[in-house]
Parts: C-alpha cells; structure tokens; sequence
C-alpha cells in the first residue's frame, strides 16, 4: 500500500495514535505525530512510497510532535524524537518538514553500522552511479536536483549507503534538501519540480524540500555500482572544467565525509578504498547547473576526453 | 519480567518471539547501551532473526569493537604521558575488563576510562595528563567546584585532539563515607600489569562494580552494570578459590555489605546467578527491608524506555536519585544543588552534537 491510496484522515489517525510505518530504500520508520504542520508536507512529499499502519518492527521509532500547549500558544514549536530521545533543539512549526528529513538523516548516519555511510549525493543511469560528495558550498543538492529531471535517477540527496560486501550503493529516495537561492535555481531550470515545506530556518536560512520523482521512488531497491566520483566546486565562472583526482587523496577526502568511516575501522577503510579504486574520479568546477547536467552526460556516455 | 532482561537469559528464545515482542527488545537494548552484549550472546542464530534485528545487535557489536579498539590505542597513549609518575594508576571498570580481556568486555558500550590513585598522587596525575593533551577547559566552573568538594573524582578530562575522556578518582566511594573505612585498601592490594596499569584485585573489581552501581543517583545504565557483576562473579567463581566465601569477608572489612547484598539480590533474581545456600542471609544486613529497596530498585534496574515502565518508575528514579546525592553531600548542600540542577538549562548531549551540526551545516 502506498501513502496515496490512504485518505488524510487515515493518515492523520495512524500518526496520532499507533503511528504509521513507511519505508524509504531499505528503512521503515515507525511515525508518530500530532501536528498539521508535519502531516501537510509529510503527506505531499510521501505520496509515492510503501506504507504499512501495522509494522511491527520498524528499524526505526520516530515522532514529530508539537511542545506542549503552553509553549505552542506563544510561538508553535516542533520535536523531533528518536525513540522517546531528545537529542534535537526544537523548531518552530513550518520548519517540520525539514527537521524530519534532518531526524532521518541522524537517525541513519549514527546508528546504520552495517553499510559505509558517505555525506554524499547519489544519481543513477541503471546501475551505473555517479556520487557527488558533499563539500560546504558545492551545490551538490543544487546539482542533484537539476540531474534528476534530466536522465539520471535519485539515490539519495544527502546520505550514501555503501554495502560493506558487494560495495554496491543503496539509495533511500527521499527528498532533496534545497537551501537559499538554489530553490529558486531549480525552479527556473526545472519548472516541473514540486517543492514542499519552504520555510526560514534558524539554522540554514530558506530552506525547501523537493518532491522526489515517482520513477526514481519505484525504481529505489536497485542498488548501482559507483562509476563516477565527483567533487563539484562552484565557482560562479561560466567555463566548466574536469580535473582528475588520484585515489589517495581521494580517499582521504571522502574520509573526511563520512559519518562512520571510524567507527567501522578497518572495514571503513578497505570498503572507502575498494568504492574509490574502482571509480573515475574527479574534480568539477563550474558556474551553472545547466551545463553540468550536459557535462556529466558526455562523461557517462563517452568518457572525460569528450566532457571536457 | 522484562523482555529485555528476558533475552538476555535465554537468548536462544529471540527467534522465537513475535516481531513486536522483538522490537521492544531491541528497542530496550538500545537504550540501556546492550546491543553489543545481546549479539555477543545471540552470535550462532543471528541468521535467524529478522532483517532489522540482524544489522541493529551486528551494529551493536561493530561499535563494541570500535571502542575496544580505541581503548586500547588509548592505553598506549597514557603509559606514553604516565611513564614517569612510578606510582599505581588503577584501571577500573569498562576499561579495566578490556586490559585484563574479562569475559565482562564482551559487547560491553562505553565511553570513558576511568583511573583510580592515590589522592596524594592526584596534582601529579592531573599535571601529567595535562601535559599529555588532556583537558578540563569543558568543565564550567560551578561544576568543576562540585567534583572536587562533594565527589570522589576529577571533573572528567577530555583529549583535545582525540576527544578521549579519561575520569580520575581518588577513592572508590564519595569523600562523605570515607572516615568509615581505609580509603587506599584498594589501591594498596591492586594488581599491576604492566608498567603503568594496575587493576583491582578479584574481590575488590566486583565490590567496586557494587558500589558503583548502588551508590550512584542515576540508573540508566544500572543494567549493564548489573550484568558487569554477574559476568565478573562467574568469571572469578571458576578462576579464584571460594570467592563468593573471600567476596563477602573483604565487604565486611571495607564496610561494604549492603551494596554487596543489593547486587547479590538482584543478580540472582533478574539474571539468574546462582548463589551457594544461604549466601544471600549471610550478607544481609540487619534490619535491611527488602520491600522497600526491591520497590525501589527492581524499577530503576529495567531499562530506562516507555516499555519498560510502570506507573511507579518515573517516582522510583526520582527517589533514588535524591538518594544518590544525599549519600554524597549533607542536607544543607544538596537542597540547593539539586534546585540549581533542577532550573539550569541543560547541556544537549555532547555525542550528538557534531553529527548534528555536520549534518545541519550551512551548505550554500
């Protein structure tokens, strides 16, 4: 059963009262919430993905509940809990959305030991992956946003899973995290793209959360192999330029970018080097989103001679 | 019983269990820091179990082994910075059953090495550790005057590189008790083991473990802890001679008996340690109402989730915690530290913070 086929009241009920199942890639979350300012957007951005109101053993228990009443009269106010934890500053209602999509993240990059988690965005052709690492002020969300209308299929938008065995990447398919101006961007290249939850956060300034294709969703439990590592460096300048990176400092880079690559040691390692080893692996600078989306085609279809 | 507490006595039953059932397992086992532990136990039928069971007790026990690994690295980094303090450094606890390879490290989660010394040694230790990278600068300055006026330890000192916190004690039990008996006896009968390390004798590991647990304010570890005592007991019942005989003489000698009782008691009734025949009346202490402390106890000893509450256990926990600090500072002095407690903001709690910020850092 899909979110879509259950009504808003359904929805609503199973949130407040025994929460509701849901699965992104190969997580279900258990759901709690009593507030409109999550059902809203949860409902939109969700539509397309497997619910089950039973779920006996999620992997994970989280809710979104708004403060007690009190605090609500004066300005709403929204929780994130893992399991009853609070680990999370509260924020203020239209910001729920996004504090979810932030709750899943942590919920999974602190406790999903069994795969090598990258910050890192995944796009796919079949089961050829392209992995845009995240550095602050990339535009990596920008980038994946603009390629997923154009050819490529959502993995994931901020999280990588790396199966520690075949080295294959899962995707979760949620939606993309927009931040500032790039909402506006990918609006004027992508007029399609559904964004939900714009608010003013606290923490990030505007930010956005963009409906995931119902293709990509229906397409999510196949893993790809990672054959294209790329560091996108945005530099306002129109001329878009590949530079190729060797795997050491690749590896040490990408290192840096994940949340367990300690915490799972020796196998961090050999998985991080085995994935970078077996990837083309490069730097990207460039000015505009529409370029690079042509860039990384030619360099998917005929390789870097032809894309730079 | 508890489902939790359940598993962990006959894991072979996981399978068996409906997944709702298993779910609360899992989730009790999170909280209460036992996922390493419950696949440590579960190893052979983890094939067995649902998807979800599966990668939640194998991340349980990939964590184990990251803090195994990083104790360890951590030890080659304080004989480095203690080399040449020639005086004994006590290892005790978490870190001490991984240096001695105790069956009690196995799964066991944790995240500080805790020393004991000699309190005439402590500007020495604190000078070197200092020296070393280690630091107190987290500490605020009301709490700093609290560790050292009211407990028996150094606020705890963090690595500024590597983020590793290590908690100096000078005695096993807090400044308050100590007229009552020797407060270097430990110390004094510790067993070295290499250059630098020492850790606790046999009789003096388990007591420490007691005392520990049933001295202290906060329970939300108390069940680990309890299995600590009963995997160490088993382990020195089949390695030391009479050591349930030897345990309960040196309680005696350190005024130990009644947390020695407590951790007898509940060993027995939650984890199924078996004790020789009227061991249990032999180290009761007199006029002891067990009621009272199993009312009390057997609450706060579950783990610390919704599941495993009833409608007394959030009072139970607030008594207990009073009563912590009462056996730490007189009447006078812990009125107005638990209201101070009671209206200062709380700090977020420190492990999850960087991931947080990393994940909710500006990305432009």
């Amino acid at each position: 059963m899909k979110l879509k086929d259950a009504s808003v009241t359904e929805i609503t009920a199973w949130l407040r009262r025994d929460g509701l199942g849901l699965r992104a890639g190969p997580f279900w979350f258990k759901i709690h919430s009593n507030t409109g300012y999550f059902t809203a957007p949860f409902s939109a951005l969700y539509r397309d993905y497997e619910i089950d109101p039973a779920c006996a053993l999620p992997d994970f228990h989280v809710s979104v509940q708004r403060a007690l009443w009190f605090r609500h009269v004066l300005r709403p106010q929204i929780q994130f809990r893992h399991d009853g934890d609070r680990d999370f500053h509260p924020m203020s209602g239209p910001e729920a959305a996004v504090m979810f999509e932030w709750g899943l993240n942590w919920c999974i990059s602190t406790h999903a030991h069994h795969y090598l988690i990258l910050h890192a965005a995944v796009v796919a052709r079949g089961d050829d992956a392209l992995l845009l690492s995240a550095v602050s002020g990339s535009g990596k969300s920008t980038l994946t946003a603009a390629l997923i209308h154009h050819g490529w299929r959502l993995l994931s938008d901020e999280l990588a899973l790396v199966d520690l065995t075949s080295g294959l990447v899962w995707g979760l398919g949620r939606p993309v995290n927009l931040k500032g101006t790039s909402i506006d961007v990918i609006q004027e290249l992508v007029p399609a793209a559904e964004m939900v939850g714009r608010a003013r956060s606290r923490y990030k300034g505007d930010v956005a959360l963009m409906r995931a294709p119902t293709a990509a969703i229906a397409e999510i439990d196949r893993p790809a192999k990672v054959r294209w590592i790329i560091q996108p460096t945005y530099t306002g300048r129109t001329q878009a330029k590949f530079l190729t990176v060797s795997g050491a400092q690749m590896l040490l880079s990408l290192a840096d970018n994940c949340f367990n690559y300690e915490v799972l040691g020796e196998t961090g390692f050999n998985t991080l080097g085995r994935l970078v080893a077996n990837a083309g692996r490069y730097q990207y600078f460039y000015g505009d989103a529409g370029d690079a989306v042509e860039d990384f085609a030619q360099l998917a279809d005929f390789g870097l001679e032809q894309a730079a | 019983m508890n489902p939790l507490v359940n598993a962990l006595n006959a894991p072979e039953t996981l399978a068996e269990l409906a997944p709702a059932e298993l779910d609360c397992v899992l989730r009790q086992a999170r909280t209460a820091l036992l996922l390493g532990v419950l696949a440590a136990r579960v190893q052979d039928q983890l094939v067995d179990l649902p998807q979800a069971a599966q990668w939640q007790l194998k991340a349980g026990s990939v964590l184990c082994d990251k803090i195994r690994l990083d104790v360890t690295r951590e030890f080659t980094h304080l004989r480095r910075a203690l080399a040449n303090l020639d005086r004994p450094v006590v290892v005790l606890k978490g870190a001490a059953y991984v240096l001695a390879n105790l069956p009690a490290a196995e799964g066991r989660i944790f995240g500080d090495i805790d020393l004991l010394v000699h309190r005439l040694d402590l500007a020495d230790i604190e000078a070197l550790l200092e020296a070393g990278g280690w630091s107190m600068a987290g500490t605020e300055p009301y709490d700093e005057r609290y560790y050292r006026r009211w407990t028996h330890e150094l606020p705890p000192m963090e690595h500024i590189e590597r983020g590793s916190t290590i908690d100096v004690h000078h005695a096993v039990v807090q400044e308050r008790h100590l007229a009552a008996f020797d407060r270097d006896s430990m110390i004094d009968q510790a067993i070295q083991i290499d250059e630098v390390f020492s850790i606790l004798q046999p009789v003096d590991m388990v007591l420490h473990a007691c005392v520990h647990l049933f001295n202290d304010g906060e329970f939300d570890k108390a069940l680990r802890d309890l299995l600590d005592i009963v995997q160490l007991v088993r382990h020195f019942d089949r390695t030391e001679a009479d050591f349930r005989a030897q345990l309960a003489l040196r309680a005696y000698e350190l005024n130990f008996t009644s947390q020695l009782y407590f951790a007898m008691r509940y060993a027995g009734k939650l984890l199924h340690l078996a004790h020789p025949p009227r061991y249990l009346d032999s180290i009761r202490p007199d006029g002891h109402q067990d009621w009272l402390y199993d009312a009390l106890f057997l609450r706060a000893l579950m783990p610390q989730h919704s599941t495993a509450d009833d409608r007394f256990t959030g009072l139970a926990r607030q008594l207990l915690y009073v009563r912590g600090h009462y056996l730490r500072m007189p009447l006078r002095h812990l009125i107005p530290h638990l209201i101070r407690k009671a209206i200062m903001p709380e700090p977020q709690a420190p492990d999850t913070l960087p991931i947080l910020r990393d994940i909710q850092e500006p990305n432009r």
